[in-house]
C-alpha cells in the first residue's frame, strides 16, 4: 500500500459476478492468518486519514438502464476512541460514529437509513446486507445505491482488504460471518424488523430481542431489533430488498405476502424446517401455514393472528331480558336472524342506543357479510371478482338492511366510542379492540363468535415473519426466527392484549386464555378453523381492489346505488386490478 | 443614481467610481446569496427533477425509467383523477362565493363607526390563526352524525340529522363549510383594509346629490374595492385548488379513501396518496404538472378578466 | 371610514345581531372543544350533549400526552416555527434591500424571476423535494422542516416595496460619510422596517405552525413529528376517544391563540397590508 492516499479505480466491469444473487461469484480471499483482522487492527492503532478516488459503476442488472460512471471522492478518518468518521465530498453526509471492532462494522447512518452491519472477516469483503465488494490489488468495483456514503464505507473496507494482497480464493457463500477463523468465536448479527404501533408495543419487541440474545448467546448470534415506522413500511422494505440492504427477518401483513414473494427475495424455509428435528411445524395453525406455502415452498412463519368476534354489552342484554350471543351460541342458535332480532330490540333511538356496530371497512363490513352469506369477494382461484354473484349480493343486502333500519351508528369509528360508552350492544371487531375496552368500559362485557349467516364465517387476520433470501447466514436467521415464533415469545406479544399466538400448542394457548377479560377468550379460538384468511392476491393488487370496492360500498350503504349495482359495478371497475 | 462624489476628494475619480461599483456588486451578491442558493437548491432543481420524473415510472425509492407520456395518458383515462378534478372544481367554485360574500358583508358592517369593532374583528380572526388540523378534528367531532353538536341543534329544530361526514353527497359540502369558516375572517380583514382605503370625500360628494346608500355602495364602494376583491378572489382560488389539510384531516379513512366514496378527494390529496401511499412518484409528478398548468391558465384568465372590471385608482 | 350605511337604530341592532351570531359561530367551537376535553370519555359521545363537564378531568391531558408525544411535538413545532420566522425575516431583509437599493446589472430580471416562483404550486415540488431530502440525508429530520423553508419570494417582495418607499437622501448622506451598504441596511433601514418585519413574521408564524403536508411526508418518527401530525395520529389510533382528541386539539390550538392575543394588532394589520399589495 503506497502510503495513506490510495487510488482505486474500477476498470473492468467484468469483474462482477454474473448475477447479484449468484453466490459462486462471491469468491473471497482466504483469511490467511487473519489477514483482514491484521489490517483492521493496524487500522485501529493508527489514527489516520485516507483519501480514496473511486469510480463506481451502477450495476447493469439492477436497473436495466445504460451504465453510468460517476467519480466521487471520499475520505475517512479514525480517531483513537475506536470510532470512524467518513465523509463524502459529494453530499457531506457524515456517518458517525462507526464502531469497528475486529472484523465487524456496525454503522449507524445519519441519513435515516437503518443500521447496516458489515462483516469483512474472510478476506475479500462480503457485506452482510448484500452489498458487494470486489477488491484486488488496489482495484475496487462496487454496486452503487443512491446513498453515496455507503460506498465510502465499502471503499474503506476495500482498502483494508486490498492490503492483504493475494490470498488463495475460496468460495465464501455464507460470507465471513460463519467462518470460524482460528478457533476464535465470531458473532453473527441478525437484524429483524416489525412495525410497532406505539411505544408499549415497541418495548415488547425490545424485550423479545433481549430474549433472543439471551437464548442464542452460546451460538454466537446477536439479534438487532430495527423497528420501522408505519408510513411507507412495505414500500421501503421492497426497495431495500431490491437494493440488498433489507433486514434479515421482517414482519409483513398477510395480504402483502404476494408482493414480497414475487420479488424473489424471500427465503424458502422448507429445507431448514425439514432439517431441524427440534422444530414442529404442526404447532402452528395449519390454515395459516397453508397461506404461506406455495409450490411446496414455505415462505415464512406467522408472528400472530387475530380473529373477529362479537364484543357485547352484557348489562344491556340482561336489562332487556335477552339471551346473550354467548348463550345463543352455546344453544347453536346464534345466527343472522337472532342477531337481527336482538339488534332491533336493543336499538332505541330516543335513548341513543344501537343494537349493533362495526367499522366501515372490508373486515367487518363487506368482507364478513359477503363471506357469511356464502359469497366471496374473489373467484375461487382469486383471479377475478365475485362480488356480483347472488350470494355476495345477499350479503350486501343484509348490510343495507342494517343501515336502513338504523340499527348501527352511521359513523365509521363511532361504534367503538359508543360501545365503550355503553351505547352499543354488539360490536364486531378483532382482538386489538380488547385493550381499549378493558380501560374504558364501565359495564360487564364479553365476547362471542360471529353470528352464522348462510354459512359460518369470521376473519383471521395474521402477519408472518419472512426471511430475506440474501441473509448472510441462513442458519443463524433460522435460529432467531425460531425464538421469535416460540410459544414463549408469542405469548409475550399476546400479553399486550392486541393479538393471539399463532400456535396451537398448550403453552401458547394457555397463556392466551389466561389474558382476561374477556372471560370467553375461547371464542377467538373457536372461529379459527372456519375463518376466511386475510390473504394475498397473487395475481392482482389487493390495495387497488379494496379501494375501488370500498368507494362503491360507501355509495351502497348511503343508498345511492342498490346492492345489485354495487356487485355489478365493483366487478366491472376492478377488472384492471387483476393481472 | 447616487450623486457624484466631488472631484476634489479623489485624485482618480473614474477608478474610485469603478471600485465603488464593484463593491456594490459584491454587496448585492452577498445579500442575495442565501436567497439565490435557496431558490436554486430548493426550487429550481426540484422543479427540473419533477418535470423529469413526470415522464418516468419512478417509485418511492430506486431508479426511475423514462416512459414518455404514459403518466399523462394514464391521468387522462383515470376515473379517480376526474373525480378529484370535479371535486376540486366544485369545491373551488362554491368556496369562492361562500368565503368571500359573507366576508365582504361583515367588513362593510365593521367599517361603520360602531362600538366593539376591534373586538369583533379579533373574534372573526380567531379561526384563521388556529391550527388547521386542530380545528378540522374539532369539526369532525361537531359534524359527527351520531353525537355531533351540529346535528344535535338540527334535531332540536325537528329536522333529520345530516350525514355530514358519512354520506358521499355531503362530504364535499362539509369541506367547503370548514374551509370557509376558517377563511372568512382572513378575507374580511383584507376587505376591511380595502374599505378603509376608500376616500371619504367620495361619499361626501355623493350624498348631497341624493344618491341612496345602496347606490353609494354599488357605485362608489364596489368599484373602489375592485382591486381588493380581485386580490381576494385570486388568492382564494389558488388556495382552493391546492387544498389539502381540510379534506385529509376531515375525511381520511383507514381504507385510505378521502371521505366516504372519495367524496372529499381533491387533487393534492390524490397526488399525496399516489406518491406516498401508492408509491407512484412518477404518476404523482405528472398530476402535479397538470395542476400547475390548470392554476396557471386560471390565473391568466382571471388577470385578463380583471382588466374589464378592476378599477385601479 | 365614514358611517354611510347604518343610519337608523334598528339597522344598528340588526348589525349587532349579525355580528353576534357570526361571532358565536366563530368562537363557540373552541369553547366546546375545551369543555369536551375535560369530560369523561362516555360523556363526549352522549346525546343530548352536555355543555359543562359533569366532572372536570384534567387527567385527559396527562393521558393524551402519554399516548402520543404531543409535548415533544409541540417543542418541535416551536423550534421549527421560530427558525423559519427568523429565516424568512433575515433572507427577506437582505434580498429586499438588494432588490430595492442596489443597482446591479440584471436586477429587474432577477426580481421578476424570483416573483414568478410564487406561481408554482407546492404540489409540483413535493416528490422531487422528497428525493432531494433522501440525498441530503434529511428524511425524518427536523432540518427538512427548516432549511428549505427559510426563503420566501413573498417576504422579499414585501420588504422591497417597503424599502423603496424610504427616501434616498438618508442613505446618500450615509454613503458619503463612508458607510457601507451593510451598515446602511442594518443601522438605518432595519429599524425603519419594523412594521413590515412584524407583518412578515406573523405570516411566517402562521405558515410554519400550520404546515401539515410536508411534515406528513418527510417525518415518520413520533419524537420528531410536529403537532399537526401528532393530532392526525391521535385521530387514527384513538378514534374512539373523542375526549382525548379534543384535549390534543386544544393543546395544538392554544399556543397560537395566546400568541394571537398578544400580537393581535400585527396579525390583523399584517394581513390587511398584504391585501393592499393587490392594489
Amino acid at each position: 500500500m503506497g502510503g495513506w492516499g490510495i487510488s482505486l479505480a474500477a476498470h473492468d466491469a467484468g469483474l462482477w459476478p454474473a448475477h447479484p444473487g449468484d453466490r459462486t461469484g462471491w469468491e473471497s480471499l482466504a483469511p490467511g492468518a487473519g489477514c483482514s483482522s491484521v489490517a483492521l487492527r493496524w487500522w485501529i492503532v493508527r489514527s489516520a486519514k485516507i483519501v480514496l478516488d473511486i469510480k463506481f459503476i451502477r450495476h447493469p442488472l439492477t436497473t436495466g438502464t445504460a451504465r453510468k460512471s460517476v467519480v466521487s471522492n471520499f475520505s475517512g478518518s479514525r480517531n483513537d476512541a475506536g470510532t470512524m468518521n467518513l465523509h463524502s465530498s459529494r453530499n457531506n453526509n457524515i456517518m458517525s460514529p462507526t464502531t469497528c471492532r475486529s472484523a465487524t462494522c456496525d454503522v449507524a447512518y445519519r441519513d435515516g437509513t437503518p443500521r447496516l452491519s458489515m462483516t469483512a472477516s474472510s478476506g475479500r469483503a462480503r457485506v452482510v446486507d448484500g452489498w458487494g465488494l470486489f477488491a484486488e490489488k488496489g482495484t475496487a468495483t462496487m454496486l452503487r445505491k443512491h446513498t453515496l456514503s455507503w460506498i465510502a464505507l465499502m471503499a474503506l473496507l476495500a482498502t483494508l482488504l486490498a492490503a492483504c494482497g493475494g490470498g488463495q480464493p475460496t468460495t465464501g457463500g455464507t460470507g465471513g460471518s460463519s467462518g470460524s477463523t482460528g478457533g476464535q468465536q465470531q458473532t453473527v448479527t441478525i437484524r429483524w424488523r416489525t412495525r410497532p404501533g406505539d411505544a408499549a408495543e415497541q418495548r415488547v419487541y425490545e424485550e423479545l430481542n433481549a430474549l433472543v440474545n439471551e437464548k442464542l448467546k452460546d451460538k454466537g448470534i446477536t439479534a438487532v431489533y430495527d423497528p420501522a415506522p408505519n408510513q411507507g413500511y412495505f414500500e421501503k422494505l421492497k426497495t431495500e430488498l431490491a437494493a440488498g440492504n433489507a433486514p434479515d427477518i421482517f414482519w409483513i401483513g398477510g395480504v402483502e405476502l404476494a408482493d414480497f414473494v414475487n420479488t424473489g427475495q424471500i427465503l424458502d424455509l422448507k429445507p431448514l424446517i425439514d432439517a431441524d428435528s427440534s422444530f414442529q411445524l404442526s404447532n402452528f395453525y395449519p390454515n395459516v401455514i397453508e397461506q404461506l406455502t406455495r409450490d411446496g415452498k414455505i415462505y415464512g412463519l406467522p408472528r400472530d393472528i387475530s380473529t373477529m368476534v362479537v364484543y357485547y354489552n352484557e348489562d344491556l342484554f340482561k336489562a332487556a331480558g335477552l339471551k346473550t350471543p354467548k348463550e345463543l351460541a352455546a344453544e347453536g342458535n346464534w345466527n343472522w336472524n337472532t342477531m337481527l332480532e336482538a339488534a332491533r330490540k336493543l336499538t332505541d333511538p330516543a335513548n341513543q342506543q344501537y343494537g349493533l356496530g362495526f367499522g366501515n371497512w372490508w373486515g367487518p363490513a363487506w368482507g364478513y357479510f359477503i363471506n357469511a352469506a356464502g359469497g366471496s369477494p374473489f373467484t375461487p382461484d382469486r383471479r377475478g371478482c365475485a362480488l356480483n354473484t347472488p350470494e355476495s349480493i345477499e350479503g350486501a343486502k343484509m348490510v343495507r338492511l342494517l343501515y336502513d333500519e338504523k340499527l348501527l351508528p352511521a359513523g365509521d369509528a363511532d361504534g367503538e366510542a359508543l360501545f365503550n360508552a355503553g351505547k352499543v350492544a354488539m360490536y364486531f371487531n378483532g382482538r386489538w379492540f380488547t385493550p381499549g375496552v378493558r380501560t374504558n368500559a364501565k359495564f360487564n362485557w364479553d365476547v362471542a363468535v360471529m353470528p352464522e349467516g348462510k354459512v359460518k364465517s369470521t376473519w383471521l387476520f395474521w402477519g408472518p415473519y419472512l426471511v430475506n433470501a440474501k441473509t448472510a447466514n441462513t442458519q443463524a436467521a433460522w435460529e432467531v426466527l425460531k425464538v421469535l415464533t416460540s410459544a414463549e415469545a408469542t405469548a409475550k406479544v399476546a400479553a399486550l392484549g392486541t393479538n393471539i399466538p399463532p400456535r396451537s400448542d398448550k403453552a401458547a394457548v394457555d397463556a392466551f386464555l389466561a389474558s382476561t377479560p374477556p372471560a370467553n377468550n375461547q371464542a377467538f379460538l373457536d372461529g379459527i378453523p372456519y375463518a376466511a384468511l386475510e390473504a394475498p392476491v397473487w395475481d392482482g393488487s389487493w390495495a387497488d381492489f379494496s379501494g375501488i370496492v370500498q368507494s362503491l360500498w360507501d355509495q351502497m350503504i348511503a343508498g345511492q346505488i342498490t346492492p345489485e349495482q354495487f356487485g355489478q359495478q365493483a366487478c366491472e371497475q376492478t377488472t384492471s386490478t387483476f393481472k | 443614481m447616487t450623486k457624484q462624489a466631488p472631484a476634489a476628494l479623489s485624485a482618480t475619480p473614474a477608478r474610485r467610481h469603478l471600485s465603488r461599483r464593484v463593491r456594490l456588486w459584491i454587496d448585492a451578491f452577498g445579500m442575495l446569496l442565501p436567497t439565490i442558493l435557496g431558490v436554486l437548491i430548493f426550487f429550481l432543481v426540484p422543479l427540473a427533477i419533477s418535470f423529469y420524473l413526470s415522464f418516468t415510472d419512478a417509485r418511492l425509492f430506486g431508479e426511475p425509467n423514462l416512459i414518455g407520456f404514459n403518466n399523462y395518458q394514464r391521468a387522462l383515462s383515470d376515473p379517480t383523477f376526474y373525480r378529484a378534478m370535479w371535486n376540486t372544481a366544485a369545491f373551488s367554485m362554491v368556496t369562492l362565493v361562500v368565503s368571500t360574500v359573507p366576508a365582504l358583508a361583515l367588513a362593510v358592517i365593521l367599517n361603520e363607526r360602531i362600538a366593539g369593532r376591534t373586538f369583533f374583528r379579533a373574534v372573526f380572526f380567531i379561526p384563521v390563526v388556529a391550527s388547521v388540523v386542530g380545528v378540522t378534528l374539532l369539526w369532525r367531532y361537531l359534524l359527527n352524525i351520531d353525537f355531533g353538536f351540529v346535528n344535535y341543534v338540527i334535531r332540536l329544530f325537528g329536522f333529520e340529522p345530516i350525514p355530514w361526514l358519512t354520506s358521499p353527497e355531503w362530504g364535499l359540502i362539509s369541506v367547503i363549510l370548514v374551509f370557509s369558516w376558517k377563511t372568512i375572517g382572513y378575507n374580511m380583514v383584507i376587505f376591511l383594509a380595502g374599505l378603509q382605503g376608500v376616500p371619504p370625500q367620495l361619499y361626501e360628494a355623493a350624498s348631497p346629490d341624493g344618491a341612496s346608500r345602496w347606490q353609494q355602495f354599488l357605485f362608489i364602494t364596489v368599484p373602489m374595492l375592485s382591486p381588493t376583491t380581485f386580490f381576494v378572489l385570486v388568492t382564494t382560488l389558488i388556495n382552493c385548488l391546492q387544498v389539502f389539510d381540510v379534506p385529509v384531516a376531515l375525511g381520511l379513512t383507514r381504507s385510505n379513501t378521502i371521505g366516504p366514496a372519495d367524496s372529499m378527494l381533491t387533487i393534492v390529496p390524490l397526488l399525496w396518496r399516489e406518491a406516498f401511499i401508492g408509491g407512484r412518484m412518477g404518476y404523482a409528478s405528472a398530476l402535479a404538472w397538470l395542476l400547475f398548468v390548470i392554476i396557471l391558465l386560471l390565473t391568466l384568465i382571471q388577470f385578463r378578466l380583471s382588466r374589464r372590471w378592476v378599477h385601479y385608482e | 371610514m365614514a358611517s354611510t350605511i347604518l343610519r337608523r337604530p334598528w339597522e344598528r341592532l340588526l348589525a349587532y345581531i349579525v355580528l353576534g351570531i357570526t361571532g358565536f359561530v366563530m368562537v363557540f367551537p373552541f369553547i366546546y372543544m375545551f369543555l369536551s376535553s375535560l369530560k369523561p370519555s362516555a360523556e363526549v359521545v352522549q346525546v343530548p350533549p352536555t355543555l359543562w363537564p359533569s366532572e372536570v378531568r384534567w387527567s385527559n391531558y396527562l393521558e393524551v400526552l402519554s399516548i402520543v408525544p404531543l409535548g415533544t411535538q409541540l417543542i418541535n413545532t416551536i423550534i421549527v416555527t421560530v427558525l423559519v420566522v427568523l429565516g424568512w425575516v433575515l433572507t427577506s431583509v437582505l434580498a429586499g434591500y438588494a432588490f430595492a437599493r442596489l443597482e446591479f446589472p440584471g436586477r429587474e430580471w432577477l426580481f421578476g424571476a424570483y416573483l414568478a416562483t410564487l406561481m408554482v404550486p407546492f404540489a409540483v415540488l413535493i416528490v422531487p423535494m422528497y428525493r432531494l431530502m433522501l440525498v441530503f440525508g434529511w428524511v425524518d429530520r427536523l432540518e427538512a422542516l427548516i432549511i428549505p423553508w427559510l426563503f420566501t419570494a413573498y417576504g422579499t417582495f414585501l420588504l422591497r416595496q417597503f424599502f423603496m418607499s424610504v427616501p434616498r437622501d438618508l442613505e446618500d448622506a450615509a454613503l458619503i460619510d463612508g458607510a457601507s451598504h451593510w451598515g446602511i441596511l442594518f443601522r438605518i433601514f432595519l429599524p425603519l422596517a419594523r412594521p413590515a418585519i412584524a407583518t412578515l413574521a406573523t405570516f411566517a408564524f402562521l405558515y410554519a405552525w400550520n404546515s401539515f403536508l410536508w411534515p406528513l411526508i418527510i417525518i415518520s418518527s413520533p419524537a420528531r413529528k410536529v403537532v399537526t401530525q401528532g393530532l392526525v395520529d391521535l385521530q387514527a389510533l384513538y378514534a374512539a376517544r373523542v375526549d382525548l382528541i379534543m384535549a390534543g386539539s386544544t393543546l395544538a390550538v392554544l399556543p397560537t391563540l395566546i400568541v394571537f392575543l398578544f400580537a393581535q394588532r400585527y396579525f390583523i394589520e399584517g394581513i390587511a397590508t398584504s391585501g393592499l399589495a393587490g392594489r
